[in-house]
This record gives structure tokens, sequence and C-alpha cells, in this order.
């Protein structure tokens, strides 16, 4: 067992590398380097594919990551000392490691419940790697206390029915709390500024305080270091804000670099629970700290106007070509990770991801055509994998079809938390990956768009939380809340993000989109609802959208001379003088409501003296006592510039998602949480900010 | 050649206006539509005549097209749009008295 293994790549660890190992989510993992127990830092390896990004109509290689390949980063010392009694609480894991002929047996102290020494916790951080293993060091678990499970068996195809939230269900939503970037440099000790849109950040007289909310269970912290930092500990600091009480602290290690962690508090569950994150240490030279925060709540549905409904979906180029490649993979997103996302206590979540049939076309020299791989990707992480056969058992023209019949894929709250934690706001992604095999010639041919349906609770209330006006469970807090976003990645690159918020006393739509090109950009848009509004103005960026004075002036102009074609009642007067009208009224921005049958058709209009607008918010007012608490998005379409002769609206995209209304009340609530869960919860005049998330 | 004028400019006026359909006519547009309305309106008043200077009356209609362009390159010009309006409207008609006056 004593044998002297190399001195490894990183000073003071040894970098073990694993393949097909046990799941290690959620665990805490520590060796004995001779003196204490020390953490087993984690980093999965990636596999590299060639991938088409269908978004953006580029091949680039993207990493894929199937969680049973890691690399260990162990102490030296713990390759020649036999540890203690592993501490209680901990499983022994014993970990054969080999270094060509040599081999060495470190034992592994493993658990849930990490262990702590002083102050501190010592926390496992993961990390994914972008890098294929350096390391000459195997790793191989020879008594695996449980079989290592297949990331493809946790979840196949799901019903199309499993992914809606109804009454009396309980969820565990998870949603992202913001922080800003905090430089340092020397000794450093300081807390870690809150990203509020208003500035507010200080609750029970101090400072820094981001509201996290009631009926909190778990957190799941990323730190990213940009830079040396020496001695850094990051200590979180959990707060009780009904009663302006510390409840615990939890101090780690800083990691050296881009990683994260699971953390378990217990805070009480019917109290508003605030957290501040505090870090020091000392940084050579100038160094970031980033820190991003994914908290997992649980919440009843009491009324299903607590959850919201989110849409994305890619338009799919015609076909996709490869020419010698092993393997290939189609990107569909990235997505807006919007905050809430329902998950369930098993990890699934109420959601559903459609991937459309398609066929793929292989040129093949042999006399049998084999069985094509398709693997799935969920944020990168393996999520299932399907074996098609061919739709003839020999080549047709040197060439194999396969057609590939669609299926329904979930998000898993792990992926969706661990890129919350890499990021600000996370994102989400699809992959489709395909062995296929070095063929000279390949074509993936799609007819339909990949979409994702996913529910999210937005509200920020206690489960039992009863508005005292109404007597129902959902309060009406003054602020509007998004009920409904629809995001659509098109080909040349088109991301266009459209979102409904919704308070009992207006109605915001709004679109954010990048096709800012003068002579091709969007020119407008137009929601078809099935809320009755009324009475839109228009706002770019949170600028009220005004009539230039000439145009006024050249209607003006116009209404007088229209006055004279009426007298002389000439159709051919009425025609150019219409098309005039039409020049100075089309100036500035437009937005019109026009309803038929119980369907709102709202359009905004660019102007065309103005240049492209990125972001355009039309306010609306709602009817006094809509018909219904259940309306509909029922299609959404933009036009494109046709520049510079007029702007074209596209066809319609189907939506067709619920959108359930608050129950009337007057009750208003806390101004501090705006900034958590942004994007859900927004002060009426912030609801112009659409890029804020 | 004024009958030509007239269903050529007037074919193009309809395919215009389809193409356009549900959307918003920008000055360029406008300016289009009004150079094409322009030409069918001069084709209709000489439709059992010669038009005069065939070659002015189109380029005419390709200044107008020019003036709306300019719109984009400063707004406010857009003024020039209604005097350009009641040319298109009263030019043909004057147009037409004058070879009338000439004939008489």
């Amino acid at each position: 067992m004593l044998l002297a293994l190399s001195v490894a790549v990183v000073a003071g660890y040894v970098e073990v590398y694993v393949e097909d190992g046990p799941d290690l989510d959620g665990l805490h993992i520590y060796t004995w380097d001779g003196r204490e127990w020390t953490p087993v830092h984690v980093t999965y390896v990636p596999e590299y594919i060639n991938t088409y990004i269908t978004a953006a109509g580029q091949w680039a290689q993207m990493p894929y990551y199937d969680m049973s390949r890691y690399i260990l980063q162990i102490p030296r010392e713990a390759l020649t000392h036999s540890p203690p009694d592993t501490p209680p609480g901990l499983e022994k894991w014993t970990l054969e490691v080999q270094n060509g002929t040599r081999k060495a047996v470190v034992e592994l102290a493993v658990g849930k419940t990490p262990i702590t020494k002083e102050n501190l916790t010592l926390t496992t951080w993961y990390a994914l790697g972008d890098q294929p293993p350096k390391t000459p060091h195997r790793g191989k678990f020879i008594n695996p206390p449980r079989s290592p499970p297949k990331n493809n068996e946790a979840a196949g195809e799901v019903g199309t029915t499993s992914h809606a939230v109804s009454p009396g269900t309980t969820i565990y939503p998870i949603g992202s709390l913001y922080f800003q970037p905090v430089k340092v440099s020397g000794w450093f000790n300081t807390y870690v500024p809150v990203d509020t849109p208003v500035g507010d950040n200080m609750m029970c007289g101090l400072l820094e305080m981001h509201w996290v909310g009631f009926e909190v269970q778990n957190f799941t912290v990323g730190v990213k270091v940009s830079g040396t930092i020496n001695y850094g500990t990051l200590t979180l600091e959990f707060y009780n804000l009904d009663t302006c009480t510390l409840i615990t602290t939890y101090s780690t290690p800083l990691p050296s670099s881009g990683r994260w962690t699971n953390i378990d508090v217990q805070p009480p569950q019917n109290s508003q629970i605030g957290i501040r994150i505090h870090a020091s240490g000392y940084a050579p030279s100038d160094a970031t700290i980033d820190v991003y925060i994914a908290a997992r709540y649980m919440k009843t549905v009491n009324n299903l106007a607590q959850v919201a409904t989110t849409k994305a979906t890619t338009d799919f180029p015609s076909s996709v070509s490869s020419r010698n490649r092993d393997r290939i993979a189609l990107l569909f997103g990235p997505y807006v990770a919007y905050d809430g996302l329902a998950a369930t206590a098993a990890g699934t979540t109420y959601s559903y991801i459609y991937v459309p049939p398609h066929s793929a076309r292989l040129r093949w020299t042999g006399q049998h055509c084999p069985p094509l791989m398709v693997y799935y990707y969920i944020n990168g992480i393996a999520y299932t994998q399907r074996s098609i056969a061919p739709a003839t058992p020999s080549p047709a023209n040197g060439y194999c079809r396969y057609d590939v019949s669609s299926t329904v894929l979930q998000l898993w709250a792990r992926g969706y938390a661990i890129s919350k934690t890499q990021s600000k706001g996370g994102e989400i992604t699809i992959s489709a990956a395909y062995d296929v095999r070095r063929s000279p010639d390949v074509t993936i041919s799609f007819n339909d768009n990949l979409e994702i349906v996913y529910h999210r609770w937005i509200e920020p209330f206690h489960s039992n939380y009863i508005d005292s006006s109404t007597g129902k469970p959902l309060g009406e807090w003054g602020y509007e809340l998004l009920r409904g976003t629809y995001q659509v990645l098109g080909l040349t690159n088109l991301n266009m993000t459209s979102e409904i918020r919704i308070s009992n006393s207006q109605i915001a739509l709004s679109l954010a989109h990048n096709q800012l090109d003068p002579t091709r950009h969007i020119c407008g848009a137009e929601w078809a609802v099935t809320v009755p509004v009324f009475g839109p103005s228009l706002y770019y960026g949170g600028r009220w959208v005004e009539e230039p004075l000439w145009a006024r002036l050249g209607r003006g102009l116009l209404d007088v001379v229209g006055w004279l074609a009426t007298l002389s009642r000439s159709s051919v007067f009425s025609i150019v003088v219409n098309v005039v009208y039409n020049i100075f009224e089309t100036a500035s921005g437009s937005a019109s409501v026009d309803s038929s049958n119980g369907l709102y058709i709202v359009r905004w209009i660019k102007g065309w003296a103005e240049p492209p607008q990125p972001t355009v918010v039309v306010l609306l007012n709602p009817a006094s006592s809509p018909p219904s608490r259940h309306a509909e998005w029922r299609y959404f379409r933009e036009g494109h510039s046709a520049f510079p002769w007029a702007c074209i609206i596209a066809s319609p995209r189907d939506v067709n998602t619920n959108i359930y209304l608050p129950t009337d009340g007057t009750r208003q609530w806390s101004f501090a949480k705006i900034w958590t869960w942004r994007g859900q919860t927004s002060i009426v005049t912030d609801v112009l900010t659409i890029h804020a998330r | 050649m004024s009958r030509f004028l007239f269903f050529v400019s007037f074919l193009f006026l309809l395919f215009f206006s389809y193409w356009v359909g549900d959307g918003v006519l920008y000055p360029l547009g406008a300016g289009v539509f009004l150079a094409l309305f322009y030409l069918v309106l001069v084709g209709l008043v000489f439709f059992f005549h010669v038009v005069p200077s065939v070659g002015r009356r189109v380029l005419e209609a390709a200044v107008l097209v020019g003036l709306f362009a300019a719109f984009y390159i400063y707004p406010p010009l857009s003024l020039t749009a209604i005097p350009a309006a009641l040319f298109v409207l009263l030019y043909p008609v004057h147009l037409g008295g004058g070879t009338a006056s000439l004939k008489t």
C-alpha cells in the first residue's frame, strides 16, 4: 500500500481520474492527510463533441458530462497515511489509485453531512471541468457503497401530462439570489453586495442583506474566483427577518476557481429569511469573487395564479450536414432559465421538452446498416440515450436512413440548479448527439421546432398566506408578476424574448431582441391574448414614446387637406391623403388593441423615423372585472423590416399557454423582495426594465 | 403609350398593395405607391390621347421616390410629402387641362 506515487500536477495534491464512478451529487468527501480529515474536491470531466448550435448556425466543440467521470483532488499525504476511524455520520469508501503498475489504496469518508473544524465547515466543492484528464493516476472504487447510478436510467421519456401543476400540489421551486461581483486586493474583509435594481439593500439595519423568503429548504452555492486568493473564507450569515436575529452562519474555505456546493441549513419555515455573504482573505493581486446562489423552497399551490408558464422554442434549419466526424451533436438554446422552476421532491420538474421527429441519413459502405445511437443532454449533462434501428437493413443507394421518432424529455432540478451556480440567472440548453461513425456524408433533417414548457412558482409568499382583504391565498401586492414568457431562438442568431406581466391594475407586454441591423430588424410585434385590455401606451427601454413635433404638425396640416377632400368627396383624393397621413402616423412607434370573439390582439409597430429598438414594452389597462380568472396567450408574431419599404408581420407562432389572473384585492406588500426572483416580482416602474432577471 | 403606362403602373400598384398586405407602409413604400399612383393618374387622364413628354413624367415619378427616400436621412423633410401629394393629385389634371387648351 505504501507505494511512492509521483508528485501530482497540483502542488500538494494528487489528481485521480475516476471513470464510471458512483454519482457524488450532494455528498461531502474527505480523506485523511496524516493530521486531519481534508475535503476532496471533485471536477467532472467533459467529453467534447462537435456541436451544431442551431440558433447560431455554427459548429463548435462543446463539453458534455455524464457525471460518472471525474477527477478527485486528493492530498498527497493521503496516499501514505492510514486514517483513524471514519467520523460518525460518514461512510467509509475505498478508492484504489493506480499509476502504471503502482497501486495505492485511499480511504475516504463520505456523507451528506459535512465535517466542521472550529468555525469552518469543510465543504466538498464541485466543478464542471473544461479539459480531459491529464493526470496519470487512475482511480476505481473497489467497494462502491451503492451501485453507480446510470444517468440515463433515472428518467427516460416522460408522459406529456405529467408536466402540469395542479392546486394542492406541493412543489419545490428553485430560484436565484442575485449578488454583484466583488473586486478585492490585499487583505480583504467585505460583504458581497446584493444586486438590487432599486439600490435598497438594507434590512434589519444591516447592509447587503438579500431577502430569501419563507419555507426555504436548502441552497446550492456557486463561487467563481478570478485571480488568486490565499486564506480565503466565505461566510453565509442566515437571519430571521421577522425577529432580526442571526439564525446561523456557515463558513467555508473559499474555492480556488468556479465551483459549487450544496448547503443544508434548517431555517425556520414560517419566518422570512435573509442572507448576507461575507468574504475575507488575501489577494496578492486584483481578484474578483462572484457568488451565485440557487435557493430551493417548498410551497403548496393553493391557486393556479401562483404558477406561471414559460415556453421556449428554436426554429430549426431544414437540414444539417457533417462529414467524417465520429460523433456530432445539435444544440438548442441557450434559453433563459427563469426563476421558480417547479421541481418535485425527487428532483424531477413540472416541465416537458418536445424533441420533434427527425431523420438522419448516413453514407455507409458496409453491407448492413448499423443502429444509430442518439444521446440526449440537458444543460450538457447526460439525460438518456436511444438506439435507432435503420429504416432498411442494408444501405439504399449507399445511404442508411434512420427515422428518429419524437421524444419528450424533462428538465432536472439538479442540472437547472448547477446552471444557476455557474452564471447569473443560469441557462437551459438541450442537445442531441449522434454516433455517426466517421460517415463521409451525414444529413440530419427536422421538419418541426423543438419546444420547452415549464411551470414556475411566481409569488414570494408563504404557502399559508391568506390575503386579508379577499380571504384568498393569492394576494395582490401592487407589483406586476411575470405570468407568461416566450423565447424564440431563430436562424440568423435571432434571440427574442417576450414576457407578460400582470397585476390587478396593469398588464405589461414586453419584447427584447437582438435584431438591430438597420436593414434587417424587428419592427413590430403582435400578441394575441384572451385578457380583456384597452388603452395601450408604448415605452422603449422605460422611456415613453412621444410623437415628434414635425409629425404632429404634418398630421394637423393633413387634417385640413383631408377636410377639403371631404368636400370634394373624391376617393382618389382620400387615398393619396391617407398614404401621406400614414407617413406621419408611422414616424414614431405605435401600439394598438383590436378585439374579436374574445381575442385581444395587441400590436406594436416601430416608427420609421426611430432607430431599431432592442426593448419594447406595451402597458395596458385590464378590464375592471374580467369575465374569467383564466386567460390564454394564444400566439405571438413579430414584424420584420423590409427596409426601407415597409414592416411586414410574420406568421403567428403558437404559444398556447395559460395565464391565471390574480384574485381581487388591494393589499400592498413589502418593498424588500423585488430583487429576489428577478423577472418575476417587480415594481410597476421597473417592469420596463425587461432585461433584468 | 398612355394605355400601356396606365395598365403597367396600375398592375404594379396592385401588386405592391398586395405585397404590403397586413403591414405598414414606410416612406419609401409610400413614395413608390404615390409615384405609381401618379403614373396611373397620368395614364388615366391621357387614356385616349398621347402622354406629353412620357420620359419626363417617369422622371417626375422617380424624383418622388427619391424625395420620400430622403425622409430617412432627415425625417422632418417628410413635411414636403404634403405638397408632393398635391402634386400627384393636381399635376395630371393640370397637364390634361393644358393639353386640352392647346387642342382647342
